[in-house]
Order: C-alpha cells, then structure tokens, then sequence
C-alpha cells in the first residue's frame, strides 16, 4: 500500500563523482526491486522519483549513535532502511546532497510495479530447494559481487570484479542485468534480492568515465558502451532474461537484443512524474497491445515493462 | 464539531475544500493516501464522449513556483466512468462533482443528457476547450459562443452547473455574466493560464532546445487566481468556487476573503496527496482556535 512517509536520513555520503547515496529509516517491512519512492523537494511544485538502490529490514545503520527516539513518530517508525543513488542534476538533487544525517526525508513509497523472477524451478541443473542456501552450492555460484573494486581490469576496457570466483564448471547464469550510468541503481537490489533467492546472475554497468564509477557491479565498462559487451555475455552466460535500467537509447537496445536472442527482457523506465501515483498522465509512454497502441504510466503502470511491449518513440 | 459546510442549494459540501479537476483522476488513486469522504467534494479528470489518448510528446515542465502541463485530456470517457469509476463513487459515499469536455457544443449537450439521466448531483463544465466549429477558438473565450454552449447544457441538465472560467481573456466580468445570464448555478476559477516553457540544452554551440506550450498551475498563479475571483464577485451574484495555487491555510483564507464560497485544491494534490484532507482539520482548528462560530462567521469577517 503506497503511504505518505517520513523518514530520518541516517547516512548521506558521496560514492562517486557527482553521485550521492541517500539512506533514510523507513517504516515500511517490504520494497522490491524496481519500485522507487517520491521525495519532497522544499520550493519545488514536483516531487523527484529515485529507484530503490537497496532495502534493508532492521538495519544496523544507526545514525552516529545520536538518538533520533524523540523525533519519531508513527509514521518514522525505524523498522527498515531505504537507499536511493542519484547524480547531480538539478535544484532537486542539490537540495537532497545537503541533506544531513539527522534531518527529515518527507516521501511517498512504495510505488510502481516491481521486476519478476525468473521460474527457479525451471533449471534443470537446480535440484535444490528454491531459497535455500543449498540452491547456492547447487547452482556453484560465487555471490561476492559487493566487494570493493580493487579489481583487474582487461585490455577491452573490462573491469572484472570477481576474478577469483568459483563456478564449479557451470557458467551459466539465469538472468544478465545491465545497468548505465544512474541506471544501476535498481539493478544493485535487484542483484541482491536475486541472490537471496539463489537465482544465478550477472550484473555489467558502464560508466562515463572511472571516477562516475557505482561499485557493485560484477563488470564494469568505462568509457564505451556497455551494450558492446552485452552478446558475448549472453553467448557465455546463457541467460533466460535481461534486466535493465538507464537511458532510453541503451534500454531500446537491450529490448533489441533480448528479441535477437530470443530472451525475455524487464525495464525499467524513467520519465518526468508530477503525481508518482498514475493521477495527473504526466509520464504516459506507449505500449504495443496486439495490434494497436496503448497508454501507460510509467509511475503506475510501470516503472518495470516487458522488453516486448514498450514503443520507443 | 465546528460547522464547515457549505450549502449552495442544489449541493452541499461537508467542508469547503474541493480537488480541482485533472489531479484527483477518478479519486480511486488517493485511497491509500487519505480518506476520501473527508474531502468537500472531489472533481473528476475532465471526462469526453469518446475515450481520448491525450498528447503526443513532453507533457510536463516544471516552472518557479509552478507546473506547465498538456496533457490533452486523456482520459477513459464516459461510458467508461459510468461503468467503472461511478459505481465505486455512490458505493463509498463519495461526494463529487462530474467535469466534462467537449469539441462541439453537441458533445457537451450529449454529456449533459447522459448526466441528467444518470442522476449526477453536480457537473463542472470545462469551456477550455477549442470549439472546432468555431475556428477552434474556445468556447470559454467568447461570451456569445459560451453563452450559446451554457444555455444549451442548462435545457438538458438540471442538477448543480458549474461552469469553470479561463482566465485567458481580457474581460472576465463579461464571460461570468454570459454564464450567470444562460442559467448556470456557480463558477469555478481559474482553469491554468497559458505559459511556454523553454529548455535550453548548450554541446558547444550547438542548441537542443525543447518548447512545452501548455497550461501553468500551482503556487505561481495564485495572485491572478485571486484577481479572477474578486473580479467575478463584483460583476456576478452566482457563488464562486476559487481556484489556483492553492497549497496552504493562509491561501484558502485569501480566497475566501475575495469572495470564495469554497476552493479547489489542484497541482498541491501532486506534492502532498493528503492534503485536502489536513486542510479541513487546519480549518477547523483555525475557526476553533481564532473563536469564530463556523464558516459562516469567519467568511463574514474575512469579508468586511
């Protein structure tokens, strides 16, 4: 049930070159990957969407050990933490990166629609019991994809992040995420939730430049487009569906491609909202619906959509 | 309990705040957010005939203070509300008010019937509209023309008629008086006023520039909102609902001092979902807190 919230901001700090991570107290118990909150910006008429980078129930987060009790009421309750990326854009993005840790986050969450999971049963090579750690070890899969990127990089301009993975012979992974710049961000709770579900995968992200860099990513391209890569991971990986977030020219291309590839694709889409609750069809794109054409609302409708649907105008 | 009703005869409103047409859809959206039936009134999404997809390209554009939008009306029309939205409405209690929009004043007259024989309480008649028989000037912009369109809803209508004004006209005394002279029952003001916005994106020398010609609403147009108003008040004897960057306690006073009989909270529902909801708790602890009996007496005195 979406609400009108209000949380205290227990961590702001810079992870990147003009990019910010934002972490505040939730009494929200459930988030999923793909859906995004609505933060109030003081003087401005919009709220600004930001994807939800990662969601935690029961948080070790404190906030510098200050004691936020007397703040709290209600509708703060501290039962989870909420961590949202954003680059440096505009008044709004500059307002929240001052933003310190103490202060209030006035928001709306959760909203949209979430990203689906790929059919755990249907792998063949995966006896064990779906969400157990055994799926894990069944499966072979190393999940250390949060480690810092202290990493190798090869001469293609690959950075691979887990190097010293363990595959156990299988290299197959049932879902490839991509994500482009900011884009990245609902891929990282996608990849974590993903991984509590013992659902094989592999996340590549591209970056501008170095210093633009989001850990968290198994491979990261710099420079380039992190579309180059896409096919041969597909070829090595084998993937059953592509998830992706970040501009609309790269997530025209990873629908592309999944077609290609006979794969199916989730995306999530970006727009300017007004409401954020499919009031005002403000952020209405176009969807294929048989043989004729639809509205959707990206803030209702979507933000995730099938690859197979989406109009790219 | 302090007394916050509002009686205009044909309808009555629990409290004065109303949500202005466009940002409440079909008020289905803002469960989760409030509850409802504390609302005065809701006012839905403009509704048309046919089912309409709104308008290609950039539909929003933030300004200081404000919001540019062409939506286009997209909306489910009217056979669609009457079979989906409608019902929820009566089941729940909720007290709302129909707008409709039209191309044609035969568009307008059908929807009129079809809301007479559906028993709606009260109707808002958007007259922002281009009328395409007219040159597509709109029909809200000509008094003859507006004229001609009100006294035709009026024959097939019989419930509440409210006609919502443009502001984009030079005389609006002469616009309230063709409404209040073809029958109708109250005015709303202001529908947006006319902004561009202009986007300028600079690679080098070379310019991507991106135009949203469309309507302006929120904060930034609540001095003409008030001008309107005051000016309707003094050219008409109809009740007027204000309208107009409305967000706050102080805002819904100033307009009931010009002359409101109740307000319509617009763009403000995008940034605080709930707040048509906390208005009427502030209004009523103002009254409380000040020492006026009701509305009626702090209307009284806001107007000496």
């Amino acid at each position: 049930m979406k609400k009108h919230l209000k949380g205290i901001v227990l961590n702001i700090e810079n992870i990147a070159k003009d990019t910010v991570k934002l972490q505040f107290s939730t009494p929200l118990e459930r988030i999923l990957p793909g859906q995004f909150v609505s933060i109030l910006i003081p003087n401005k008429t919009l709220r600004r969407p930001f994807s939800v980078a990662d969601f935690t129930l029961n948080s070790a987060i404190q906030p510098c050990g200050k004691d936020f009790s007397a703040n709290l009421d209600e509708k703060m309750l501290n039962k989870g933490v909420i961590t949202v990326l954003f680059k440096l854009k505009g008044d709004g993005t500059n307002y929240l990166k001052n933003l310190q840790i103490g202060d209030i986050v006035d928001y709306l969450a959760p909203l949209g629609n979430n990203f689906t999971f790929p059919d755990i049963k249907a792998n063949a090579q995966d006896n064990a019991k779906v969400g157990t750690a055994t799926a894990i070890e069944a499966q072979g899969v190393a999940t250390d994809n949060y480690k810092s990127s202290d990493e190798n990089r090869t001469s293609d301009g690959i950075k691979t992040e887990n190097q010293g993975r363990t595959d156990g012979g299988n290299s197959r992974k049932k879902a490839l995420l991509i994500g482009a710049g900011i884009g990245i961000a609902p891929m990282l709770y996608l990849k974590k939730t993903l991984e509590e579900k013992s659902i094989s995968n592999y996340l590549i992200s591209g970056f501008k430049t170095e210093d633009e860099v989001i850990k968290g990513s198994d491979s990261v391209v710099i420079g380039g487009s992190v579309m180059d890569k896409v096919q041969s991971l597909i070829d090595e990986f084998r993937p059953e569906i592509l998830y992706s977030c970040g501009p609309r020219v790269v997530l025209q291309m990873v629908c592309d491609i999944a077609k290609k590839n006979g794969l199916k694709a989730e995306i999530a889409m970006e727009k300017v909202m007004a409401c954020g609750i499919g009031v005002c069809r403000g952020c209405v794109i176009k969807l294929k619906s048989g043989d004729t054409v639809k509205n959707a609302s990206v803030c209702i409708d979507g933000p995730v959509f099938s690859g197979t649907e989406v109009i790219f105008e | 309990m302090i007394d916050l009703s509002v009686d205009f005869g044909k309808f009555c409103l629990k409290n004065p705040i109303m949500t202005a047409s466009g940002t409440y859809g079909y008020c289905d959206e803002f469960d989760a957010f409030l509850d409802v039936t504390n609302v005065g009134a809701i006012v839905t999404k403009g509704i048309t005939l046919e089912e309409r997809p709104g308008n290609e390209g950039r539909r929003l554009f933030e300004t200081s203070g404000g919001l540019i939008n062409r939506i286009g009306l997209e909306n489910i029309g009217i056979n669609a509300f009457i079979k989906q939205k409608l019902p929820r409405l009566r089941e729940l209690d909720i007290n709302f008010v129909l707008n409709i929009a039209g191309k044609t004043e035969e568009d307008y007259v059908q929807l009129a019937e079809i809301s007479q024989r559906e028993g709606i309480k009260a109707v808002e008649v958007n007259v922002s509209c281009p009328n395409v028989k007219a040159g597509c000037l709109e029909f809200g912009t000509d008094e003859k023309c507006l004229y001609n369109l009100i006294s035709r809803i009026r024959e097939k209508y019989e419930g509440f008629l409210i006609i919502k004004l443009t502001p984009n006209v030079t005389n609006i005394e002469d616009l309230a008086l063709a409404v209040q002279n073809a029958g109708a029952d109250c005015i709303s003001a202001i529908n947006t006023v006319k902004g561009l916005g202009v986007e300028l994106n600079f690679k080098g020398t070379k310019v991507a520039k991106s135009l949203v010609q469309g309507g302006l609403s929120g904060k930034c147009i609540k001095p003409v909102a008030l001008s309107m108003v005051k000016r309707i008040k003094e050219a008409v004897k109809l009740p007027v609902i204000g309208l107009g960057g409305i967000s706050n306690l102080n805002d819904m006073l100033e307009f009931f001092a010009v002359g409101a009989e109740a307000v319509q909270i617009g763009t403000e529902n995008f940034t605080t979902p709930d707040i048509a909801e906390i208005l009427a708790k502030e209004l009523a602890e103002f009254i409380a807190k000040q020492g006026f009996r009701d509305l009626k007496h702090l209307k009284e005195e806001l107007r000496k």
